[in-house]
């Protein structure tokens, strides 16, 4: 499948009293149309500010992102356009991105009215079939309500739909659901999931929740990032049947299981430590090897690893799982 | 995706005016001080714009009533010159309340303006902005409209007004500016700039609604402001004293001996209580306009 947007390199910095932070440090990710890919980590690792590099909001301090083979930060006028349109965020708040003194109506008509040309009874008409696709109904009640007489639901719905009045490529959901009631987020994940079969959209979701990762990037693929870098990238159930990096190994086992059998039985993985390293004093090295059970003195603190692939379509950025040539799952023990 | 009919087709809710009136004063009522200042203000705007209409001018001068006590045919008693003090009240506001809308009017366009521009486009539009701003408003302003009325002498309200909204701007700009700032890092701000809608849009039908009640409690709080500084400098006598407002009464109550009168006690309280009355009204109203703009309260 030809890649239609891509993340070249980018890593982004910023200069603060206490020194530089780094806060995405040279991260590759691509999608082609309908791709569906989680990026998972804890906060602070990045994950949201890679998702805003990927909307083409955030300049990437160096490294470059291409959008359909063309460098979007050299793009102007009609092109760079074309680009925002083609790529629209999902943010994490759903009390935020809505604004609080504009309609559901006009919040939607404004984008039709710019883009589409549609005015009056086809712009309505439009975004009754919009309202009605993201599972909003009634939608003409919606229509002249403000958003603080929805609910968190309903307004994450309302923020997908106003993404859809463009007809976007590739929507980028920042921790979509994890604001909203847990009875909500698997028919939230379905509509996202739905939408990139339908349309043929590349979804982006960013998650801290790696259950929520492995619900919605079914069939996808899924990026593990620990302060900063991207350490796994693999297929949804490879990663996690067998997860390559010894962080994404801890992290799907403390996935909850819903069998307490299980749960009990269940081998955990014993990180060093349970500190996240500061970001302004980034361990030498592979940056996880602190924490990390199968850590070697000599080589994980002084060489960064690459990401590099190991059989079966997955890339880890380990030396001893490529070493191995096996996922860390094995190394450790816990499969 | 466009070809989905409309069941139960019904309008969108596009309220007229009577209705918006209506909305207004329910969201109002919730806040008695509000009403109570919105009732003070339609009585003192009617007094000055509806009442002259009404009531005709008496301007002869009567020597033989010279600061009469208050009577049936002079219910506030008579001036220096044996004019009726009610009737100058009556036609005293129009000026004085004409000049502070002008003036409030400009200074917010101003503000606004220069405040959304600094902020939007930071970098140096935004250090050279700040810092005239900054200048402006460490140079004490009544000194400076002494200066500048005393140099000018402004005959007409607008060009009165205009130098009062020259001096009033700096604090509304630096206000407006960090309102500007905070909202351009909102989400729904954000996702208009994903959306592709414009700079214009984005100011205008994204920010500026959230500011209204903002804008508009400036509005009338930079009222209050040129309404005493005009009383100041017509008290002073620093301005040309032709035609009829408050604070040229209160001048030449002052200066016509009225403190030495028993009788022509009116005279002076006068316009001091119009001039109270009406910044008073004005103040609690801008306290419930709070409430008004905020969609949270709308039916």
């Amino acid at each position: 499948m030809a890649t239609l947007i891509e993340l070249d390199g980018v890593s982004r910095r910023y200069a603060t009293p206490g020194g530089t932070i780094t806060a995405v440090d040279d991260v590759s990710l691509a999608l082609a149309a309908g791709d569906a890919l989680c990026i998972v980590g804890e906060s602070g690792c990045g994950k949201t500010t890679t998702g805003r590099m990927l909307a083409g909001l955030l300049r990437p301090t160096s490294g470059r992102l291409f959008f359909e083979g063309r460098d979007v930060w050299r793009t102007k006028g009609d092109d760079l356009a074309r680009f925002r349109r083609a790529v629209q965020i999902v943010h994490q708040d759903p009390y935020a991105s809505l604004n609080p003194s504009r309609t559901i109506a006009q919040t939607l008509a404004a984008p039709l009215g710019k883009h589409k040309k549609l005015h009056g009874r086809g712009a309505r008409a439009a975004m009754i079939a919009l309202l009605e696709r993201v599972g909003l109904t009634p939608a003409e009640d919606l229509l002249v309500k403000y958003p603080h007489q929805l609910s968190g639901g309903q307004r994450q719905r309302v923020s997908i739909a106003r993404a859809l009045t463009v007809d976007p490529r590739v929507i980028v959901a920042d921790e979509a659901v994890s604001m909203v009631d847990v009875s909500i987020r698997i028919s939230l994940l379905d509509l996202l999931h739905s939408l990139s079969r339908e349309f043929h959209v590349a979804t982006v979701l960013i998650t801290h929740d790696l259950a929520v990762a492995r619900y919605f990037a079914r069939g996808g693929r899924i990026a593990v990032m620990y302060l900063g870098r991207v350490v796994e990238l693999a297929e949804t159930e490879s990663l996690v049947a067998d997860p390559a990096h010894p962080y994404a190994v801890a992290l799907i086992a403390a996935i909850p299981e819903a069998d307490p059998t299980i749960t009990r039985t269940k081998e955990h993985v014993t990180l060093r430590s349970a500190e996240v390293p500061s970001l302004l004093a980034l361990p030498s090295g592979c940056t996880f090897h602190p924490r990390c059970p199968l850590s070697e003195a000599g080589l994980c603190d002084v060489v960064v690893p690459a990401l590099e692939d190991l059989p079966g379509g997955r890339s880890v950025a380990c030396h001893v799982a490529v070493r191995e040539r096996r996922p860390a799952a094995e190394l450790l023990g816990v499969r | 995706m466009t070809t989905i009919a409309a069941p139960a087709r019904r309008e969108l809710a596009l309220p007229g005016p009577v209705s918006a009136v209506i909305e207004f004063l329910r969201v109002l009522s919730r806040k008695p001080v509000g009403l109570a200042g919105l009732f003070g203000v339609v009585f003192f705007l009617a007094l000055a714009y509806l009442a002259p209409l009404v009531v005709p001018l008496q301007d002869r001068v009567d020597v033989t009533a010279i600061y009469s006590a208050p009577s049936f045919g002079h219910p506030l008693g008579t001036d220096y010159q044996g004019r009726d003090v009610l009737n100058q009240i009556v036609y005293g506001g129009q000026d004085i309340i004409t000049t502070a809308i002008l003036a409030a009017l400009f200074s917010t366009l101003i503000a606004i303006t220069f405040g959304a521009i600094a902020a939007t486009l930071g970098g140096r539009a935004d250090v050279l902005i700040l810092a005239i701003t900054d200048v402006a408003l460490t140079i004490p302003q009544l000194v400076l409209l002494i200066v500048i009325a005393a140099i000018f002498r402004p005959t007409s309200f607008i060009s009165l007004a205009i130098i009062l909204a020259l001096l009033q701007w700096p604090a509304l700009l630096r206000q407006i500016r960090a309102q500007v700032l905070s909202l351009k890092e909102r989400d729904f701000v954000e996702a208009a700039r994903s959306l592709d809608l414009g700079l214009l849009h984005i100011v205008f039908r994204e920010m500026l609604p959230n500011m209204r009640s903002y804008i508009a409690i400036n509005f009338i709080i930079a009222m209050t402001y040129a309404i005493y500084a005009q009383a100041a400098i017509m008290f002073l006598g620093l301005v040309p004293l032709s035609g009829k407002s408050w604070a040229i009464m209160l001048y030449f109550a002052y200066n016509q001996g009225a403190l030495f009168f028993k009788d022509s006690f009116f005279y002076l309280m006068g316009p001091i209580m119009a001039i109270a009355l009406f910044q008073l009204s004005l103040v609690w109203l801008a306290s419930g306009l709070e409430d008004v703009f905020n969609p949270r309260l709308r039916s």
